[in-house]
């Protein structure tokens, strides 16, 4: 596939938003490679997923045990839905990465909604991109929370 | 009620069942903070997080503010994180380091052992009776350390460290041990974590292999899917451990469970620990190196999966984690996660180890979720009126050497907490 510009990826990462919004937790994945990472950092600034806890550091086998878990019928944490809403913005192309690969920026605002209570999570995205025959694929997604580091209730949905 | 000296309400604990009210009651919250966590020695730090002298961390002991500092003279105290002058908070902040503490408000300032350095403008409190003696930061009135685990207890009397931790503290000897170096640092960040229940409702679960199978159902069978279609020992670790509360009841009931004086207990492991990767057999050859076979044989085979020590602290000494509960208000609790690092073992056994908050201890395990739930479920049950009472008479208890030995299908250990909750309690303060 020729290189995408900014527009194409912008659109990538709204569609990506709305399979999460939807819950479509297996399509989402499927926009990994299959050696894909998803991070969400504990710390700002954090550098390392090793030797340092992150909120979520899960490859595709441990994504998908997240994904079948909330399908679970007694998956008791959403015996009540989450429904959430998300809004994507400020995307940038900030340079490319190892071998063609597109590294793209941007801001998210998500509002989640469970049982009587809302919360709100915001925050910078980073996508490490392959652009493929099938189209974009997620190498790595880094998701570094306005307050990664704050305390926190349970966080059952992908962000 | 006047809370000082009213001690009936340890008569709403009886052996083997416990009054509703006990976890909603504002009321009954304040006195447990007085009473319980205003007695008890509490974990305040690792030395580690103040290696140098002018290193601080702040902490809170019972919703109040302290500073844990190494001192100039190397030893390590806990001060009351409040400015004699007019109170403010005199360090900010997680922790770091200083030559001495200096109050943002009216500039006074503090050596590192809390005692008044300077007041600018000193003069002006010529003639008004303001004593310079009394104008100190406050020490909390007791610290004191075990193999780097700094404690602190609000009261000024009451049984030592050493009295206090009992037999449970072969513990923290273990995790100490199991070290190749001898000897642990925190490392790797922090788990800030809040819970919607009672304090006590999460100390209950502790050791509760009665439910595992029940709330974990959601997860343990995709954990032993995804344990099957990993590709890497790590990836496979993580799902082994969410697989591994699929353990059914007589795996449980196996499960040997100890409970001590003062409402400690522990459990023995059932997650896989051992493994033949070549990190592993590197850390095994390390601690060999350092204490032996037959003694490494020893400390790495006391597999205990948790300990709590009643009321405010529990590890995992095979992973190396360290939770520290800290109630908030009667229906608010928060719990903090630290991973300690064994010095002098391969990287991996600290990314191991990591990995395992990651799974079990981060806001987003797929196993606490669940269990978060149900925790919330009996906060929003308790305050049903109807039977008064809750109960805690499963299983029995025998008498053991150094403590009370019974399973993790017994309700032994709840007992045991209540026993200490009611020693508490039944105390004026
Ligand atoms: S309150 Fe600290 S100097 Fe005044
Ligand atoms: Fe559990």
């Amino acid at each position: 596939m020729s290189t995408p510009g900014r527009a194409e990826v912008e659109q990538f990462l709204i569609e990506e938003a709305a399979l999460l919004d939807r819950g479509a937790w297996e399509a989402w994945i499927a926009l990994f490679t299959v050696d894909g990472w998803y991070w969400v950092p504990a710390s700002p600034a954090q550098s390392d997923p090793f030797d340092h806890v992150s909120l979520f550091f899960e490859n595709r086998p441990l994504m998908l045990m997240r994904a079948e878990r909330l399908r679970h019928p007694r998956a008791h944490g959403v015996a009540a839905p989450i429904r959430t809403s998300r809004v994507v913005g400020n995307v940038q192309l900030v340079g490319g990465g190892d071998g063609g690969d597109i590294l793209a920026r941007s801001r998210f605002h998500m509002t989640e909604v469970q049982d009587n209570r809302q919360r709100v999570l915001a925050g910078t995205c980073i996508h490490r991109l392959a652009a493929t025959d099938e189209g974009l694929r997620i190498r790595v997604k880094r998701v570094d929370l306005v307050n990664a580091d704050t305390p926190h209730e349970a966080m059952q949905v992908f962000i | 009620m006047d809370v000082r000296t009213d001690t009936s309400v340890a008569a709403l604990v009886e052996d083997g069942r416990a009054n509703r009210r006990i976890y909603a009651d504002p009321a009954i919250f304040e006195l447990e903070m007085r009473r319980i966590f205003g007695r008890a020695w509490l974990y305040v730090g690792h030395e580690s997080q103040v290696p140098k002298a002018g290193d601080y961390a702040t902490a809170t002991l019972a919703r109040q503010p302290v500073i844990m500092v190494r001192g100039a003279d190397g030893a390590v105290r806990v001060l009351f994180n409040s400015c004699p002058h007019r109170g403010a908070l005199v360090a900010t902040g997680r922790g770091g380091h200083v030559e001495s503490f200096r109050c943002d408000y009216h500039g006074w300032t503090f050596r590192l052992d809390g005692a008044l350095q300077s007041i600018p403008r000193e003069g002006d409190y010529a003639g008004t009776g303001f004593d310079r003696a009394c104008a100190d930061m406050r020490l909390v009135p007791r610290a004191d350390s075990y193999r780097g685990f700094v404690f602190a207890s609000l009261a000024a009397d009451g049984p030592d460290l050493a009295a206090f931790l009992g037999p449970a503290a072969a513990n923290l000897d273990n995790m100490v041990d199991r070290a190749p170096d001898g000897e642990l640092e925190i490392a790797g960040g922090c788990f800030e974590t809040l819970q919607r229940n009672n304090w006590k409702i999460y100390l209950e679960n502790l050791h509760d292999g009665a439910h595992a199978m029940i709330v974990h159902q959601s997860s343990f069978g995709p954990g032993k899917a995804a344990a099957s279609a990993a590709a890497d020992p790590l990836t496979r670790f993580r799902a082994e451990v969410v697989a591994a509360n699929s353990q059914n009841y007589e795996q449980m009931g196996a499960l040997e469970v100890t409970s001590y004086a003062r409402g400690h207990s522990d459990m023995r492991g059932f997650r896989r620990a051992a493994s033949d990767e070549p990190y592993y057999l590197d850390y095994v050859a390390k601690l060999e190196e350092r204490l032996g076979k037959e003694r490494t044989e020893a400390v790495l085979g006391t597999q205990r999966h948790n300990a709590m020590f009643y009321p405010g602290m529990s590890v995992h000494p095979v992973f190396m984690q360290l939770r520290v509960i800290q109630p908030l208000a009667a229906d608010l609790t928060r719990v903090d996660i630290w991973v300690l690092r064994m010095k002098g073992a391969p990287a991996w056994m600290h990314r191991r180890n990591v990995a395992f908050a990651n799974t079990v201890h981060s806001p987003s395990s797929i196993v606490k979720a669940d269990d978060l739930e149900i925790y919330t479920r009996v906060q929003r049950g308790v305050v049903a009126e109807g039977e008064g009472w809750l109960d805690q008479r499963r299983g029995t208890e025998a008498a053991g050497a150094d403590g009370a030995r019974s399973t993790a299908l017994s309700e032994a250990f709840i007992r045991n907490q209540y026993r200490a909750w009611r020693d508490y309690m039944a105390a004026e303060a």
